[in-house]
């Protein structure tokens, strides 16, 4: 049941380890309920797992953002060289961003749910 | 786990009835395909390719009659994330900017990318700030999010009367489209084809609200994927012998310019700040292909990108339809698919432009004036291009196109069979039906649940709520169908207003609801009303030629927006405990939905207090 994510993106939080709360509402096998509702993640939990998210937020809306300013500016110059037979300048404008709008995507959804699973806020459907 | 009640599982059945609707629009197909070949009327054809469609889709959505509020608003929550992914894409472009930025790449080349691109970006950006989070707030409208996580009525009114804009000029350009495609395939006038396109509305949505749509949405979206993707392949394989236009029509943009050159195309040359998108009508082609920064500036180009981006993530129409999947994570992968499929269509769109410029330069350009090419006479007689001037030889201006109509054109150009062409104009007319119907079942739905109904809904019964729904979603249709008919307007320019609106003052508020827990009713007040004010300045500088084109509204409204709503927060007192505990769930996935949660305890304090 409990999916441990590789832990290189946890460096600076947890340290490698499932946080305590987590083990242990996996342990007596009641992940939600709490007292104040129904809580999936247990309350000490919620800190930590906003930062990580902040932090996932930020490596991909950022890198992404500036490839998205930059790369068009440069498409004059690159239009001189080719690449699968497309303007190289016109390729990346066009195929470029989309690809990597896709792997951006897809990486981000990807991390956050197992950062969601890292701390035990995922949704068993 | 009581919040576990309420949710019924995903129908497992989904797949087998969408499998069944698309063998019957194949088989449909293919059967007026056999009727052309034997003999059967262009008008009947038509006919029936509108009748296959429209059946098809009506049925769906009247198979999905409900009268429960849950399903009527928010489909019961168990829309899977494939089936949504593709709808949102579809929604995503609509029929405006499919046929928009498929002609003005056909017409203005590389700096059209900036619409697609932004568009593709802003839900990617979407999955990343904001959907996950409504999702897990699972109201069904933006306004009634706000109203709720700010514990504020007058908020909520303003944010409904702030929505209503971008969804009906998004409403108001997709039927125009809609017109269009209907009046190519029968022979109607206007005001018959708007009955009709509202009468098909009122069919797919009335019966189950948002169920309604969620399933003839994806119904029509697939048709919409079959519709542009098929005919792009086969040119695609006429083209370059390979069927994946998308990534082998680089050879042709390097032999469209050589031969550009040699026919002394013009190259023309826009300021940082430019911005000029061909208007909808017949066009003479802007300039080269790939030359860049030709019509639309440096500047401005880098710009739109952020402003669609914006616009498109603030979208009210994608975010009500982004929050009706099983799941938070359901959510995310939904619009993963969403940028994936919007990606694809906008390669082929890049694909079919080249094309199309291809058979220009190489096939008519040097050509006799009086005896034109049988594809462009083909072209011209149904009316999507014209011959500038007479006589004499064509040159590459002397052509013009019609910009909506580059889809279309596409197999006709070809010499494709009547079949293939019928398919796009339908598939035109189903994606501007669903994006249509999404706008139009979220402004009613916003109408019958945040205005009419207000913050006093906990107490309704399910079929008051249904009912106020419905007529609310009847006047929608029948306001924006008259304002489709009766006013003039480009498509594509209205579907950016749209969006610059949503960019400018739901962006920010949504934005900072999610990410800032200081935000206060006041600041969001004061977000909400600085952008739009400093949009509508934006737009009326624009009118007085001030420098700034409208188009770029967000680039300025939505700082303002974003430091009104800082100032204002901080002037007032600091939210309290119930809204921050509010925010700090709505920062986390799992659980009994907030709203859900919300109007439990409501409906709890209403009866006790009886």
């Amino acid at each position: 049941m409990a999916v441990v994510p590789s832990p290189h993106w946890a460096a600076g939080g947890a340290g490698g380890t499932a946080p305590h709360g987590r083990q242990a509402a996996y342990r007596s096998g009641d992940a939600s309920p709490s007292a104040q509702g129904e809580q999936m993640i247990e309350r000490k939990e919620r800190k930590p797992y906003w930062r990580h998210t902040k932090w996932q937020m930020l490596t991909s809306v950022l890198p992404f953002l500036v490839a998205l300013l930059v790369l068009p500016l440069y498409a004059d110059q690159l239009n001189s060289r080719r690449f699968l037979g497309f303007p190289l300048g016109y390729f990346l404008a066009c195929h470029g961003l989309v690809l990597i709008a896709v792997v951006t995507t897809f990486a981000y959804i990807n991390r956050q749910d197992a950062i969601d699973h890292w701390h035990g806020a995922h949704e068993d459907l | 786990m009581s919040h576990r009640q309420g949710i019924s599982p995903v129908n497992a059945m989904v797949g087998v009835y969408f499998g069944i609707f698309a063998a019957c629009l194949a088989a449909g197909v293919v059967l007026l395909l056999i009727f052309e070949q034997l003999g059967v009327t262009d008008a009947s054809l038509k006919t029936a390719m509108v009748a296959i469609s429209v059946i098809l889709f009506a049925t769906i959505g009247a198979g999905a009659y409900t009268g429960r509020v849950r399903e009527f608003l928010l489909s019961g929550r168990r829309v899977p994330a494939v089936y949504n992914g593709v709808a949102l894409a579809v929604v995503a472009l609509g029929a405006a900017g499919t046929t928009g930025i498929a002609g003005a790449l056909f017409l203005a080349g590389f700096d059209m990318l900036c619409i697609g691109v932004g568009i593709v970006a802003g839900l990617s950006v979407s999955v990343m700030l904001l959907a996950p989070y409504l999702r897990k707030f699972g109201a069904p409208t933006i306004p009634s999010y706000l109203g709720q996580r700010f514990d504020s009525g007058p908020l909520r009114l303003l944010a409904a009367t702030v929505c209503v804009l971008p969804l009906m000029l998004l409403a108001i350009a997709e039927i125009k489209i809609g017109l269009m495609s209907v009046m190519w395939l029968l022979p109607l006038p206007p005001e018959a084809a708007g009955g009709l396109i509202g009468l098909v509305l009122a069919l797919t949505i009335l019966p189950g609200g948002v169920r309604s749509l969620s399933w003839s949405g994806a119904a029509q979206a697939m048709a919409v994927l079959i519709a542009i993707l098929l005919p792009a392949a086969i040119a695609a394989v006429m083209q370059t012998n390979l069927p994946f236009g998308q990534f082998s029509h680089g050879p042709i943009i390097r032999a469209v310019a050589r031969l550009e050159t040699a026919q002394d195309v013009p190259i023309p040359v826009a300021s940082l700040l430019a911005l000029d998108i061909p208007g909808s009508g017949l066009q003479p082609i802007v300039g080269r292909f790939s030359t860049t920064f030709g019509s639309i500036g440096q500047l401005a180009y880098v710009l739109l990108t952020l402003s669609v981006l914006v616009g498109t993530a603030g979208s009210p129409a994608l975010l009500s339809r982004a929050v009706t999947t099983p799941s938070v994570y359901d959510t995310r992968k939904s619009i993963g698919w969403a940028v994936a499929i919007v990606g694809v269509l906008l390669l082929t769109f890049s694909s079919v432009a080249i094309f199309e410029r291809d058979i220009l330069v190489g096939s008519f350009v040097g050509q006799s004036a009086a005896d034109p090419p049988a594809a462009l006479r083909r072209l011209m007689d149904i009316g999507l291009a014209a011959l500038d001037g007479q006589g004499g030889r064509l040159n590459a201006n002397s052509i013009l196109f019609d910009r909506d109509g580059m889809l279309v054109a596409l197999p006709v150009m070809m010499g494709m069979p009547l079949a293939v062409v019928n398919l796009v104009a339908a598939g035109i007319m189903a994606a501007a039906l669903t994006g249509a119907a999404t706008s139009l079942t979220q402004l009613g739905v916003m109408l019958g649940e945040d205005v009419a109904a207000g913050p006093s809904n906990a107490a309704a019964s399910d079929r008051m709520r249904v009912t106020v729904c419905r007529l609310a979603i009847v006047g929608a249709i029948a306001v924006a169908g008259v304002g489709a008919v009766a006013t003039n307007g480009d498509p594509l320019v209205l579907m950016l207003y749209a969006i610059l609106i949503s960019g400018s003052t739901i962006f920010p508020v949504l934005l900072l609801s999610i990410w800032w827990k200081r935000l206060t009713v006041a600041g969001a007040i004061a977000c909400l009303i600085t952008g739009l004010f400093t949009t509508l300045a934006v737009l009326l500088a624009d009118l007085a030629s001030l420098g700034i084109p409208a188009l770029l509204a967000p680039v300025i409204a939505l700082p303002a927006a974003l430091v009104a709503a800082g100032i204002a927060s901080y002037l007032t007192p600091a939210p309290g405990r119930h809204i921050l505990e509010m925010v700090r769930d709505l920062r986390i996935p799992g659980g009994e939905t907030i709203y859900d949660r919300e109007m439990r305890q409501a409906r709890q304090r209403g009866q006790r207090s009886r």
